[in-house]
């Protein structure tokens, strides 16, 4: 069964990391593909653990 | 092959792309092929096909891209040079291996009746007949055509590449037996709300450049909910990062943009007023944007995404020559724009205009669907007004103008143009592109013809009266919206309809059936009969119309009949 898409709290404290650190506005692209990187690890860890479960 | 039932595509991301949309094309065409059925495209029909989309500016530049991108991609597409034409060849299952024969013959062309799912043709016997062209149509069928076109649409159309030459192509690669495929491992999906699954195995980059819409819509409407962010634009920043303005300097920032006497960029703000280089400190910058943007009553923004411009908010740009009627008088005339039949894309990304009356007179163009696909959409919501530059090369001269977006019962348009469309008349083909290298800054040319004198009809405000005058024309016109003598004499020394009729769609095309038709008994009745074509100029003297807008008021207004004795004509009934 596919994951849904959800913004955990995790995801939006590694934007705010990110801003910390670029100390600069930042594109909303840049952030969402951050949290698709993100995401996509989840859910790949996810899927790799149902298949050996 | 993909967990999602594509082959995977190897090459650089235009490459990959390309590769995925003739794959996507070809599955279409074959769609009622079995599994390994071969299907079958020429290089010179697939690039036709994708020019016609807009996908490349360049023709032969796009064979020469599609020709590397399938060859790239041999262990889908296999190709094969026949009479000269490059084909590529490949099946539903992502690969082909052409079967082994004694000798070569055609395969055969993928047409409309294959598609409907009738046999192939038995190959020809011997000696081989050379086979009858086919019309591109037939061999990219409408409907594909027309299904595949919305989804091009909504791609961005490739940028400029480099011309490819010889050494730069790929060495072509033999036709290799298809790779035997791994047991295929669950590919990582997610569903989204409206059960539709995205496939997560490809990079963030490539999933963005797919699902963009939809991520960054869930991202940004979490931050929105977030009180430790905020944003400008499609900027983000965190509010302990923001500095604060204080209302003395907003008021310096008011004084400044008074005084300089049009929009001015956060830039000249920054510089002038904070003494701030901008480029050194983009979060004063941000913080400036966002506080003028918080300041609704004070400050307007009428930039765009290439440049934030502010203005006095309730205060008409001294910039801009204003039109004769009031923008709420403009906006309603154009309305119809909103309900105009879609536009999907711009051929050489001109947008090609044929002026009328209307336009002329008011010194604007509409905002039509041709013109939303060149001009920027608004940056923030809400935004009503963005400012922008028009140059007329030809003339030298150019303008600052406002383009007014749609809003509410409204249609947007493009003020402050009348000293640049002063030089043209009524049925001018005006072509619209944009300036290179010039933010928000687009051109208004024409194509020269040589010099020919036509009396055309303008207005005399000294007498109140149409007159006729023979000008000399030098530039492309469409015959049908420019307003001869010859067809239109009937409004020689003609009086206005007064102020108020001028509003009503009703009174303008009664007006024009007056002025343009020729009254006939139908049914015991006196009615006024005249060709579409002859009203759709004359009615665009005082109220915009397109063809489209003209033929619904027709359908809702009974004393406007089509007139089914001839094609074209249209009959008023009075009452």
């Amino acid at each position: 069964m596919p994951e849904q898409a959800t913004v955990e709290q995790s995801d939006i404290e590694e934007m705010i990391r990110m801003l910390k650190e670029k100390n600069a506005p930042l594109p909303l692209e840049t952030l969402v593909e951050a949290y698709i990187a993100r995401l996509k690890e989840r859910v790949t860890a996810a899927t790799e653990a149902a298949e050996n479960s | 092959m993909a967990q999602d039932g594509k082959p995977t595509f190897v090459g650089s991301q235009q490459e990959v792309e390309l590769a995925e949309r003739v794959f996507d094309l070809m599955l279409m065409q074959g769609r009622f092929y079995s599994a390994d059925a071969p299907i079958r495209q020429s290089l010179e029909q697939l690039t036709q096909f994708f020019y016609e989309q807009g996908l490349h500016a360049d023709r032969q530049q796009l064979m020469a891209l599609l020709d590397t991108a399938l060859t790239r991609n041999s262990q889908v597409f296999y190709r094969d040079e026949q009479d000269g034409a490059v084909y590529f060849t490949t099946t539903k299952k992502g690969s082909y291996t052409p079967h082994v024969q004694a000798r070569p013959t055609r395969m055969p062309q993928i047409t409309g009746r294959h598609i409907a799912g009738a046999a192939a043709p038995r190959p020809p016997a011997a000696p081989t007949k050379k086979p009858e062209f086919i019309r591109r149509e037939t061999v990219i069928s409408p409907q594909v055509a027309s299904s595949l076109s919305s989804a091009q649409a909504a791609l961005p159309p490739i940028q400029e590449t480099p011309v490819i030459t010889i050494k730069d192509m790929p060495a072509r690669v033999a036709v290799a037996a298809p790779p035997t495929p791994a047991k295929p491992k669950p590919a990582p999906q997610i569903v989204t709300p409206q059960g539709a699954t995205i496939n997560m195995s490809k990079s963030p980059a490539e999933i963005f450049a797919k699902h963009g819409d939809f991520f960054s819509e869930l991202v940004r409407e979490r931050l929105l909910a977030d009180g430790r962010f905020v944003s400008f634009g499609d900027q983000w920043l965190l509010a302990e990062q923001l500095p604060t303005i204080t209302k003395g300097e907003l008021r310096q920032v008011r004084e400044f943009i008074e005084t300089s006497g049009g929009p001015e960029t956060d830039e000249t703000l920054c510089i002038n007023i904070f003494n701030k280089s901008p480029d050194a400190d983009p979060i004063f910058r941000f913080a400036l944007n966002y506080h003028l943007a918080a300041e609704k009553r004070v400050f307007e923004f009428v930039g765009t995404a290439r440049q934030n411009l502010w203005w006095i908010t309730g205060t008409a740009s001294p910039r801009i020559l204003r039109a004769p009627l009031k923008p709420a008088e403009i906006g309603q005339d154009l309305k119809y724009l909103e309900d105009e039949p879609p536009v999907t894309r711009l051929p050489n990304n001109r947008w090609v205009h044929v002026l009328t009356f209307y336009e002329w007179e008011n010194g604007i163009l509409p905002y039509s669907n041709e013109a939303k696909l060149l001009l920027p959409p608004p940056y923030l919501k809400e935004q009503k007004v963005a400012e922008l530059r028009f140059e007329a090369p030809q003339f030298e001269t150019s303008a600052y103008v406002e383009l007014h977006y749609p809003a509410g019962n409204r249609g947007g348009w493009i003020e402050g143009l009348a000293e640049i469309l002063a030089v043209f008349v009524s049925g001018a083909k005006l072509i619209i592109a944009r300036v290179p290298d010039k933010p928000d800054t687009f051109s208004i040319t024409y194509e020269p013809t040589p010099v020919e004198e036509r009396t055309v009809l303008l207005y005399d405000a000294r007498r109140q009266r149409f007159v006729f005058q023979p000008l000399p024309l030098n530039y492309q016109v469409d015959e049908a919206f420019l307003l001869e003598r010859g067809r239109y004499g009937g409004l020689k020394d003609v009086r206005r309809l007064d102020e108020s009729s001028r509003r009503k769609g009703d009174a303008v095309i009664i007006f024009a059936f007056e002025k343009v038709g020729t009254k006939v008994t139908r049914e015991d009745k006196t009615v006024y009969r005249a060709r579409l074509e002859d009203l759709l100029p004359i009615i665009n003297i005082e109220k915009p119309f397109s063809k489209t807008s003209l033929l619904r008021f027709f359908s809702t207004h009974p004393h406007y009949q089509k007139d089914e004795t001839e094609e074209g004509y249209y009959i008023y009934i009075p009452d």
